[in-house]
């Protein structure tokens, strides 16, 4: 009877985690099984395997030069939004200023307007710096949103790193300086490794920046440039082609996160400051 | 190496209400002596010994290394050592790379850091676990590699936070023979932090006892012991603790609370007023003595530690039971009356304001 019972629940644990599985991967299902195929429209079950939409992909647009451009513009916006909340996370976490809570609740409220809120403004600022149609605007715009979110993050894990540490460090003789690159960013890795992935995510996929700050085919980041192809006629959607770009620029993301997970984990059983 | 002096340090922790934490504390610390700090907790201790590191700005007053105010000298340039309460080993690097630290960011040479660490490593036998992350190591170890870390860059000054305290008991009292030995080697100018009156008596070759950010007491462990300057240092060095009496003296005569008859006594004090006697319990006499306080009690709690038996003693001269330290063998009985002696030899007496009033020559009881 109990046996029984166990046996039950097991089935229906096995059954739930599969509802679970199937909803959150039917879409990446779909995306790819109609990137495969070779007409128009899209798919529940594969019928044939065709790379034709990928090939077509990177011969109807500069999409090479899309990619690129977005992993330019990742890559730019992680480095310099993890350098700046770095250093300003340690400032707010470890020097005692006037108006320090102040600072942080601000940075946060900062990150509750909606995009569109500050399109306008940013696109003057964009234009006063001689950025427009230039891949520098959307770099900046996405450090702007990315940063207090990474401040944030990285100014809460920075409150929880031990004083002594950092004092020990002192003793030593490390610089401020030193100290966030040798003693800080070892420990604080995976907090690291996490706020860059969110911030390079977000600026892999932004959409509504990169359209109206860029102009020209060859400036245009990826997501744009997914929206920006065309099927045979004005009325259908080219299902194919898309689903292939998509998988084409998601890959990198997924091969990212599988990199950077062993580390995560190395990093958090690295730590142990004391007991 | 060297000397240090605190001239009038002072420390105000600034907030919503300013707080004294350190009050005019005048101190001269030789060189190579091994001194520690105990008080209570909170009496300012920590504050004390990090405004000496540098880590914790100093409010007012002077604090000289040798002949030299290191006010606004950074702790590099004060060339102090010192071990954390928590080790704050930095958990990423090796035990090797922990106590190269220092070295590598002065630039020395990749050799003469090595065998400087390994020379290091040696002394403390930690050679073997080099290679190590601290997570990979036991308490003790930790504590090992802390002090390691501190005395791999030769410091002028070894500063001690109570570095013992998350160590288990027996651990503590082989890591406090270490740290002697080691003091004993090295002979550098040595402050330690404790609020275990044991290793401050064993370790110390002068003791400074705090409360409330101000000196209390400076003297060696057995001065601090036999010569309490006042109520709260022989209440606080000693364990059991002190027993304090409120006594009337009056042209060298002592007289006792005892019920509505009040008895005098000769004493070897030269003191008018309300005062209070102290004496310690393992110096309480059950035999008849020439020269004491006979009084008569109760016993209200006994307490077997193995080596001695503590007796709580109701009697009518104090509030508070008499403590009496006796041998472990004897087994009395709870609620039985018992007759003690307090030589006058072996007591104290603390003015109205809790100073020690000093001793006069000996003198009889008639
Ligand atoms: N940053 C601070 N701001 C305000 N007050 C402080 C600060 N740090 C310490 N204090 C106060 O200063 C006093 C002395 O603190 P300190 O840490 O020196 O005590 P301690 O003697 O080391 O005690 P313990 O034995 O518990 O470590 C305490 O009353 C404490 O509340
Ligand atoms: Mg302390």
């Amino acid at each position: 009877m109990k046996a029984l019972k166990r046996r039950t629940g097991q089935v229906l644990f096995a059954l739930a985690v599969l509802a679970l599985l199937i909803y959150t991967i039917f879409p990446f299902y779909i995306a790819i099984v109609t990137s495969l195929q070779g007409g128009e429209g899209s798919f529940y079950l594969p019928q044939d395997f065709d790379f034709g939409n990928y090939v077509s992909v990177f011969r109807e647009q500069p999409f090479f030069l899309n990619i690129l451009n977005s992993a330019l513009v990742s890559f730019g916006t992680v480095a310099i939004s993890l350098l700046i909340a770095v250093t300003a996370s340690y400032a707010l976490a470890r020097v005692h200023f006037r108006g320090r809570t102040t600072l942080l609740l601000t940075v946060l409220g900062v990150s509750m307007f909606p995009q569109v809120a500050v399109l306008s403004g940013m696109f003057e600022l964009v234009r006063l710096l001689g950025l427009y149609n230039n891949l520098g605007s959307l770099v900046l715009s996405y450090t702007v949103f990315s940063l207090p979110f990474s401040v944030w993050i990285l100014t809460t894990f920075m409150r929880g790193i031990p004083k002594d540490l950092e004092e020990a460090a002192i003793v030593d003789g490390a610089t401020p300086w030193q100290i966030i690159t040798r003693i800080f960013m070892p420990v604080l890795w995976p907090a690291l490794v996490t706020t860059g992935l969110l911030a390079f995510i977000g600026a892999w996929n932004e959409f509504m920046f990169a359209i109206t700050f860029i102009l020209s085919n060859e400036q245009r980041t990826v997501p744009v440039a997914i929206s920006m192809i065309s099927g045979g006629s004005q009325y259908e959607m080219p299902w194919g082609p898309i689903m292939a770009a998509s998988v084409i620029v998601t890959v990198p993301l997924i091969l990212l996160v599988l990199v950077f997970q062993r580390k995560i984990v190395e990093g958090l059983t690295a730590g142990a400051v004391k007991g | 190496m060297s000397s240090i002096e605190f001239v009038k340090l002072e420390k105000v922790y600034k907030g919503l209400s300013d707080f004294c934490a350190v009050k005019g504390v005048d101190l001269q610390i030789n060189e190579g002596e091994f001194v520690v700090f105990v008080g209570p907790s909170g009496c300012g201790k920590s504050t004390l010994l990090r405004m000496i590191a540098g880590l914790e700005d100093i409010s007012g007053g002077e604090l000289y290394f040798g002949d030299r105010c290191v006010n606004d000298l950074s702790p590099k340039e004060r060339g102090i050592g010192m071990v954390f309460q928590s080790y704050a080993l930095y958990p990423h690097m090796s035990v090797f790379d922990n106590m190269a630290f220092g070295l590598t960011l002065e630039k020395g040479s990749r050799e003469t850091i090595k065998e400087k660490v390994e020379e290091v490593a040696r002394i403390l036998q930690i050679d073997h676990l080099l290679d190590r992350k601290p997570k990979a190591l036991s308490g003790g170890q930790r504590q090992r590699v802390a002090i390691g870390r501190a005395i791999v860059r030769q410091p002028n000054v070894f500063l001690f936070d109570e570095p013992l305290s998350n160590l288990d008991a027996s651990l503590r009292v082989q890591m406090r023979i270490e740290i002697t030995k080691l003091h004993q080697r090295l002979k550098t100018t040595s402050i330690y932090v404790t609020h275990d009156q044991v290793e401050a008596m064993t370790m110390a070759d002068k003791i400074v006892v705090l409360n409330q950010g101000r000196i209390m007491q400076v003297g060696s462990p057995l001065q601090i012991y036999n010569e309490p300057a006042n109520t709260f240092v022989a209440g606080f060095m000693g364990s059991p603790t002190m027993n304090f009496i409120d006594v009337e003296a009056k042209d060298d005569q002592l007289s006792l609370r005892n019920g509505q008859a009040s008895r005098s006594f000769p004493m070897p004090f030269h003191y008018s007023g309300q005062a209070t006697l102290g004496i310690r319990p393992e110096h309480i006499e059950l035999q008849p003595q020439a020269d004491a306080i006979p009084v008569e009690t109760r016993i209200c709690v006994v307490e077997h530690l193995g080596n001695e038996t503590l007796l709580y003693l109701t009697t009518d001269l104090c509030e508070q039971p008499l403590v009496v330290a006796v041998s472990g063998e004897t087994s009395p009985e709870i609620g039985s009356a018992l007759s003690i002696y307090l030589p006058l030899e072996r007591c104290h007496l603390f003015d109205a304001r809790g100073d020690a009033v000093r001793r006069q020559g000996k003198v009889t009881v008639s």
